[in-house]
């Protein structure tokens, strides 16, 4: 278990694309990590140069304190599980796993023995003789991981192992590497472009983008506290909505949208620096979590009824009867129509436009109390007071 | 390059220094023959006793000035033409009636058939033909048979067997190089123009053959090359006045001991097919970079 | 498919799949002609036989004459496969691997005999072992094949590396294999079979090649074929058709190896 340091880590590709541009990360010992970013954003390359099969341009690369920059891929002792897997087709299950033993001339039987327990760990035990091709691919999968783990690295890395796997398959297989992460308490890097995955695995996210870390955090930091407009968009769905700061008054900051509406959010985060203030005119914009905005029914004071009320509305439901009339941020709805519901399970959503044609997208739980609004309606929608951030352009 | 082989260090010095051999082998026994040879073609013939180096055209002020290998040259040239388009017409129906076989086993028995013959020496297939239709068995004994001669006759050396044993030859290549560019049309294209109102055969004509067109022309220029380039097959098939460039070309280094001679005919037949394989090869590699430019191709003719 | 029995009726089909048949007989029959002569017993081949003998084929095997251009064939053969596999792998090998400077026009050297008319090559051959003054040599044979048909083995085992893919490598060494503990374990247990099937290839296209041995040594060593076109040119004994059936034979079984070993030589 060490930690791994890169620091001011930059590699240009032949041609002159920037793939990582000076990155600098810290993961605890024992801790998950994941690097979360579109395709081309660096983040397999970073994890390739913790595992020493890309060299950095500038910058160093630290194992448990050590500088590993010039170090040879075979004497880094990590743990690599490949996107493809790359399990050794000419060997069987457990020469597989005794590889990196063998390499590190572990006497067989000795090898043999740990290779064994890690299959056992896995909930492999008795496959050890099938050749990888006679396996499931969930099978594969675990054998990649035992085999990645038995040489006992002190670092864990995983490179997009469940992109080829059907969402079931993908979410049983989170929950078990999570489970063995948190049993061998190893430090471990992940990379995926899926951010659902990386919010349901990690201690940590590090959401990259164009060869640059944009934000760093927990999964609910990253969410909840986007520090700009990328890491908005790309983890979870929002709203965004560019403006002007119309004024900053105690927690809120006030915006003028676009068109014209007004919307108050809180001010973006510091990253630790001291406040700034935001003057007034500055561009900025807004983004709000489609579960954070409320539907209520033009012209009426919260006159939406609730979902299969139908012939009730009118009849206020407590929540937004209170939500509504208060308008509490100072700030009216915003005019839409509606132009689409769609039920997606445990959520409803709608899908609006407002007069100037931008989409907007609303959801409620299953259970919530959702209005009853049809296709072709005409609504307002509100900002829950506290729920909109304002972000630097 | 592949990640992690360190280029510095002393694997990658051991594995530069291997390189020698190959690279060796390939600079001393190919690049350095083909200079020979050009050089060669500059020096002057001594009848019984080899060459003398020199600098003299006289070997190509011959191979121009001659009628007789003039002729020959266009001669080969025309029947390497024949050929190819011979192959083409024989070869585009059978590969697409093989490549529509439903079952896979026929399919891979008919393509293991086909092209079962690929590497037996030309010799060999030659021979065979030579056999058959020769006057005393094969065709000569079943025209008679049929009654169609009253004695048996042999088509073999001549024009008919030479062009037979071509095709024959190479006709394996043409049906390799179409069924790869038949085997990529997916059939559901085919499905997709009919349920939009194509009977069959429009079918084929506007989606098939603008589609399998790059195959078959990559077919034809093989098949024209390799031609260009055969020696057996004209010369046991053959009568002097089916002899093609290649067959002059050995007789004049084994038979006249004349390898100057030879290494000039040599050159100006490599710079021919070079200059042709140049000239197709823009055309074909076009077409060949995208599946669909063979339509365009197709369109593009009609429009202009 | 609903289509099918509209098709069947259809005119255009049935020509077509004469033509099927016609064109598969056109390729096949010589060569079943030519083994039905091989068993005629008397000394001048006719069509159809006229009894069954296997005297030809007794005397391919006994007559100096044939034996010889048979060993000379299979020793040229071997080492010329021997030579222009070990030259193919080590080419690809390396390029695959390592950043060599001008790695590509080695690459394209290395495939360029394959596109050079083998008249030409001959010529060049004759050109160059002549001016050394190192003529009619088996060596030269050798040496000319192995040049002239790595390109096959080359393109097999690229094929074959490129099919292994680097995932595989890297995953070794990230297991703490060095460079060439990863060449044996892992790099070479996977194109085995291609490296196989290329020097299969390679054998047989020197065991079936005219020309180039012709020029190269065609009056000092008699290979197989060289023999088989001497003597079609000066007699039609029925041993030329024995001597064809044995090359046919022997052909198809090599290469039917060498399309198992190489999953498929057309795909």
């Amino acid at each position: 278990m060490s930690r791994v340091d890169l620091v001011q880590v930059t590699k240009t590709y032949p041609g002159g694309v920037k793939a990582v541009d000076g990155v600098s990360l810290t993961v605890e010992a024992g801790e998950f990590m994941t690097l979360l970013g579109p395709s081309g954003c660096g983040k397999t390359t970073s994890l390739r140069m913790i595992a020493g099969f890309e060299q950095p341009d500038s910058g160093q690369v630290l194992i448990g304190g050590k500088d590993v920059t010039r170090v040879p891929p075979y004497e880094r002792d990590t743990g690599m599980v490949f996107q493809s897997l790359a399990l050794f087709p000419h060997m069987s299950v457990l020469d597989n796993v005794m590889y990196g033993l063998r390499m590190r001339r572990v006497p067989r039987p000795e090898a043999e023995a740990r290779a064994k327990e890690m299959l056992a760990l896995v909930q492999l035990a008795g496959y050890e003789q099938r050749r990888p091709h006679q396996l499931s691919g969930g099978q594969r999968q675990r054998v990649a991981f035992a085999r990645a783990l038995a040489v006992n690295p002190s670092i864990f890395l995983l490179d997009e192992p469940f992109a080829a796997l059907d969402a079931k398959l993908r979410d049983e297989l989170q929950v078990e590497l999570r489970r063995l992460q948190q049993r061998l308490r190893i430090t471990t890097v992940f990379v995926t472009h899926n951010q659902r995955e990386a919010m349901t695995l990690s201690d940590r996210v590090a959401v990259m983008r164009d060869g640059r870390v944009e934000q760093v955090g927990t999964p609910q930091e990253v969410y909840e506290e986007p520090a700009t407009v990328f890491v908005a968009g790309f983890v979870g769905m929002t709203n965004l909505f560019k403006g002007h700061v119309v004024a900053q008054d105690g927690g809120f900051v006030r915006v003028r949208t676009a068109e014209g509406f007004e919307i108050a959010g809180r001010p973006p985060r510091t990253n630790g620096a001291p406040p700034q203030a935001l003057a007034p005119g500055q561009p900025v914009t807004v983004s709000v979590r489609p579960e954070a905005l409320r539907l209520v029914q033009a012209g009426a004071a919260g006159a939406v009824g609730e979902a299969g009320a139908v012939g009730e509305a009118g009849t206020p439901t407590a929540r937004e009867s209170g939500e509504a009339a208060g308008e509490s941020n100072g700030t009216g709805g915003i005019p839409v129509r509606v132009d689409m519901v769609r039920f997606v399970g445990e959520l409803v959503e709608y899908h609006l436009f407002t007069p100037g044609g931008q989409e907007i997208l609303c959801t409620y739980q299953r259970g919530q109390a959702a209005p009853a609004v049809g296709q072709g309606a005409q609504a307002l929608v509100r900002v829950e007071p506290g729920e909109a951030r304002v972000l630097w352009q | 390059m592949r990640g992690g082989f360190p280029a510095q260090g002393a694997g990658g010095r051991l594995a530069r220094a291997l390189l020698v051999f190959p690279v060796g082998m390939l600079v001393v026994f190919f690049v350095v023959p083909l200079i020979m040879m050009f050089v060669v073609s500059f020096y002057r013939n001594l009848p019984g006793a080899g060459w003398e180096p020199a600098f003299t055209l006289e070997n190509y002020v011959r191979a121009f000035s001659r009628g007789l290998y003039r002729d020959r040259l266009v001669y080969t040239l025309e029947i390497s033409a024949l050929n190819a388009v011979l192959c083409l017409l024989i070869g585009y129906p059978f590969t697409y009636y093989l490549v529509r076989l439903a079952s896979p086993f026929w399919r891979k028995v008919g393509l293991t058939l086909s092209i079962s013959t690929l590497w037996l020496t030309y010799v060999v297939r030659s021979y065979a033909w030579s056999v058959l239709l020769s006057a005393t068995s094969g065709v000569g004994q079943l025209l008679m048979w049929l009654g169609l001669v009253d004695r048996p006759t042999g088509y073999t050396p001549g024009p008919v067997a030479t062009v037979v044993g071509l095709v024959y030859v190479f006709l394996p290549f043409m049906i390799l190089s179409l069924y790869g560019s038949l085997r990529a049309i997916d059939p559901s294209m085919e499905e997709a123009s009919m349920n939009l109102g194509a009977r069959p055969w429009r079918t084929f004509l506007h989606v098939v053959l603008p589609l399998s067109l790059p195959g078959a022309a990559a077919g034809a220029v093989m098949v024209f090359l390799l031609t260009m380039g055969n020696y057996v097959v004209p010369s046991i098939l053959g009568q002097p006045a089916q002899w093609t460039m290649p067959v002059i070309i050995t007789n004049q280094v084994m038979n006249e001991s004349n390898v100057p001679f030879g290494a000039a005919m040599s050159v100006i037949l490599l710079a021919v097919l070079g200059l042709l394989a140049y000239a197709t090869g823009r055309l074909v590699g076009k077409a060949r970079v995208n599946p669909y430019a063979g339509s365009r191709v197709a369109q593009g003719g009609e429009g202009a | 498919m609903s289509g099918r029995g509209l098709r069947y009726r259809d005119p255009v089909v049935w020509s077509v799949r004469a033509a099927f048949w016609i064109v598969l007989a056109f390729l096949g029959v010589p060569l079943l002609i030519l083994a039905a002569v091989s068993f005629h017993p008397g000394r001048f081949m006719t069509f159809p036989p006229q009894g069954f003998s296997l005297r030809w084929y007794e005397t391919l095997f006994t007559n100096s004459q044939w034996t010889d251009a048979i060993r000379n064939s299979l020793v040229v053969a071997f080492a010329s496969a021997l030579l222009a596999t070990a030259m193919a792998l080590i080419l690809a090998l390396v390029l695959d691997r390592y950043p060599v400077r001008f790695g590509a026009v080695f690459r394209q050297l290395g495939m360029l005999p394959l596109f050079l008319p083998p008249v030409i090559m001959g010529v060049a051959y004759v050109s160059f072992f002549y001016a050394i003054g190192f003529s009619g040599r088996i060596e030269n044979l050798i040496i000319a094949h192995a040049v002239f048909n790595a390109p096959f083995p080359l393109m097999l085992i690229s094929a074959g590396l490129g099919k292994v893919g680097k995932e595989l490598e890297e995953s070794a060494m990230n297991l703490g294999a060095r460079p060439g503990v990863v060449l044996r374990t892992v790099t070479l247990p996977l194109i085995r079979a291609d490296v196989f099937a290329g020097a299969l290839l390679a054998f047989i296209l020197s065991l079936n090649e005219y020309i180039v041995a012709f020029l190269v040594a065609g009056f000092t060593v008699v290979t197989l074929p060289i023999e088989l076109f001497a003597s079609l040119r000066y007699s039609y004994s029925p041993v030329i058709a024995a001597a064809s059936v044995v090359f046919i034979l022997g052909t198809a079984v090599l290469v039917a190896v060498a399309d198992r070993m190489a999953g498929g030589l057309w795909d």
